[in-house]
């Protein structure tokens, strides 16, 4: 593990495990968050940009990232929020552990009405996202 | 002293093949080059994509890097072969090669094998219009292609885009099997290709440099579908493999760790001034002549120097490329493919009016091992959704790539300019603003491609456009001119100004094709080289 990382560990291991729920639905290995924490600790400016109101937020309210990134993914992709779930993802894609959850899978014709409900579910998540986004920035 | 016959500058493809066609001669030749490789040797898998994913546990080396940095995050800019175990063909790039541009994000390479170390291995030939407008010599380029393929190893299908894709080259072993995607695509073109052909829409296989059968110790293609990360069994062509294969004969010289800076002629023999890339030291070579093959950028580079030419402006071609993701619904939710073929897998060209010259063209690619957290982010939506709809569109996901040929204009250039900060005293700035009327074009053929996309049953769902330079062709910063213009070629690959300097590379374009260039500069560099023996 980085040497460089002086913040404690254990607020990137509940990062970690917080963005690995959130998911795939799963409680990851430690070096899964080994992993995370190198990564984002070689980060260009990562202490500077862990004060991001989104992602503080977040990891306040764990339950509420399903909707910030789904709004973010929709008008900001590319903030530290959804980076940091962007690395967890890859460190969870990236191991043996929970291949199942990643490599495309075998489908029946009707699979197609639970991506319509997924669909559905995003649009939703994206509206509860507007007003949240809204309530995090007029905190800040 | 010793004074070479030949020295070639750069391990690129252009490189590779202007060596042996000169050590296949008999000619003393030296190598010189910078050529890094790759630090960690013991990460490269030999496994197929799916055993790898399922058991290794060391995978998050070669597919996210040791660090992250298979990890891209913001729009995308530089091409998916740079994973992170072919990074190293940017290494120290930045220091000793700088480049300063707000419109142009080239990948440039100081490793063994150049930029040809992430190739897309694509082998078509350019039309007989195509060569002349390019400047090649279109009476000797058959020969030419057919001298290369017979070195390299070419697989190809000549089917009803045939005559766009491999013209009149005879000398290639039959195609890599299509993946399931694509046999669907292929099926359903050949099933209606007398309608498809009168409208001038043209689908075949993509001619590769792959070989499906055993080849001069190289094995035969294994459908790992690992081919964006090794080079198993080394059945894709490599110029590094070239020029390990020189190394082993006694009228060839590899002098690696060394950036050719300039040159300069003393009577008949060639100076060059190399910069030692481990003590940052200068040194000087000599030969009887000499031949400039480190891609458009980087011969660019050296001339400038060597003329002095300082604030000069040189031309820059590049093909502008867009990447359409497409669906075709009714490959979806097939599940993963243990066996698969990772390289572009079909060519497309619209060609209504039946023109010979000027198209744009596109290759579709499968989805796969390139992992989903590369894409997660372009969707739309949350990860967490997005991940479960990737799984399921995975199988019937298709990448086309639209390219678009490029002519010069006075704001495309690269300069040159002092700085002391650089160890080599300079870095060069790059400019690329494509006019209006360009730009309406590339859209409107797009458009059309999308459209003829569609009766083959591929839906567009996002169209991305990439930064200019990010394709990895670029060309024409040289060219070919019959005037004796300063900072030109004679019609032999000659320097103006000189008299034992040859340029072998894509420098010498005045015109690029939207089809790959490596194929071409590869015949282009023989032909050259060629002309250098006499």
């Amino acid at each position: 593990m980085s040497k460089a990382v002086s913040m404690d560990i254990s607020e990137f291991s509940e990062q970690a495990e917080i963005f690995s729920k959130y998911l795939i639905g799963k409680m990851p290995k430690e070096h899964h968050i080994e992993r995370y924490v190198d990564i984002i600790s070689a980060q260009e400016g990562f202490a500077s940009n862990a004060h991001d109101s989104f992602l503080i937020f977040a990891l306040k309210y764990p339950y509420t990232i399903p909707y910030l990134d789904a709004y973010l993914a929709f008008r900001h992709p590319y903030g530290e929020l959804r980076y940091r779930i962007l690395v967890m993802f890859a460190v969870l894609e990236g191991s043996p552990d929970f291949w199942q959850d990643f490599l495309p899978e075998k489908k029946s014709v009707l699979y197609i009405f639970r991506i319509v409900i997924i669909g559905m579910r995003a649009a939703i998540r994206l509206g509860i996202g507007m007003i949240l986004t809204r309530f995090v920035k007029s905190q800040s | 002293m010793k004074t070479y016959d030949y020295i070639v500058v750069g391990s690129g493809c252009s490189g590779a093949i202007s060596a042996q066609t000169l050590v296949e001669a008999g000619a003393e030749v030296a190598m010189l080059d910078v050529g890094f490789q790759r630090q960690e040797k013991n990460i490269l898998p030999s496994g197929d994509f799916i055993s790898l994913r399922k058991n290794d546990p060391d995978q998050y080396r070669y597919f996210i890097g040791e660090h992250g940095e298979g990890i891209n995050f913001g729009d995308v800019a530089k091409g998916a072969q740079v994973t992170p175990t072919r990074q190293y063909m940017t290494t120290r790039v930045n220091k000793y090669i700088p480049l300063n541009s707000q419109t142009f994000s080239p990948i440039e390479s100081l490793g063994y094998g150049g930029n040809g170390i992430g190739w897309g291995l694509q082998c078509w030939e350019y039309s007989p219009k195509d060569l002349l407008r390019t400047g090649l010599n279109v009476a000797r380029m058959p020969s030419a292609y057919e001298q290369v393929a017979k070195w390299i190893g070419i697989s190809a299908t000549y089917d009803y885009a045939g005559p766009y894709t491999l013209g009149k080259l005879q000398s290639y072993q039959k195609s890599a099997n299509a993946d399931l995607n694509h046999q669907h695509i292929y099926e359903k073109y050949n099933k209606h290709a007398v309608s498809f052909e009168k409208s001038g829409f043209y689908v075949g296989r993509t001619p590769l440099a792959l070989i499906t059968e055993d080849f001069n110790g190289r094995k035969a293609y294994n459908y790992h579908d690992m081919d964006f990360y090794t080079d198993q069994g080394r059945s894709a062509w490599r110029p590094w493999i070239a020029i390990d294969a020189l190394r082993e004969r006694s009228n060839f010289t590899y002098i690696g760790g060394h950036l050719v800076l300039r040159y300069y002629e003393k009577g008949d023999v060639v100076i060059v001034a190399a910069l030692n890339v481990m003590t940052d030291q200068e040194i000087t070579f000599k030969c009887h002549k000499l031949i400039l093959a480190s891609g458009a950028l980087g011969t660019a580079r050296i001339v400038l120097r060597s003329l002095g030419a300082r604030n000069a402006r040189v031309p820059i071609l590049s093909n502008p490329h867009t990447y359409l993701s497409c669906i075709q619904p009714s490959m979806l939710g097939k599940g993963a493919e243990s066996e698969k073929l990772g390289f572009g897998q079909l060519s497309y060209f619209l060609n209504p009016t039946k023109e010979d010259s000027g198209l744009s063209v596109a290759t579709s690619y499968s989805y796969q091992s390139l992992m989903l957290f590369r894409v997660i982010t372009q969707a739309p939506i949350d990860m967490a959704d997005a991940r479960t709809l990737l799984r399921y569109i995975i199988s019937g996901l298709i990448i086309i790539i639209v390219q678009h040929p490029d002519t010069s204009s006075e704001t495309k250039y690269l300069q040159l300019e002092t700085d002391k900060t650089s160890p080599t005293g300079d870095h060069l700035v790059a400019n690329y603003e494509p006019t209006e009327d360009e730009i309406k074009l590339w859209a409107r053929r797009e458009l059309d491609y999308m459209h003829a996309l569609r009766r083959l049953g591929l839906y567009t769902f996002k169209r991305l456009h990439t930064s200019h330079g990010s394709a990895v062709h670029y060309a024409g910063t040289i060219p070919f001119s019959n005037q004796g213009k300063k900072l030109s070629l004679d019609p032999n690959g000659k320097l103006s100004g000189t008299k034992h300097v040859y340029v072998s590379d894509s420098s010498s374009f005045k015109y690029l094709p939207a089809k790959g260039l490596t194929f071409t500069l590869m015949a282009n560099a023989h032909i050259i080289a060629t002309n250098a023996l006499s």
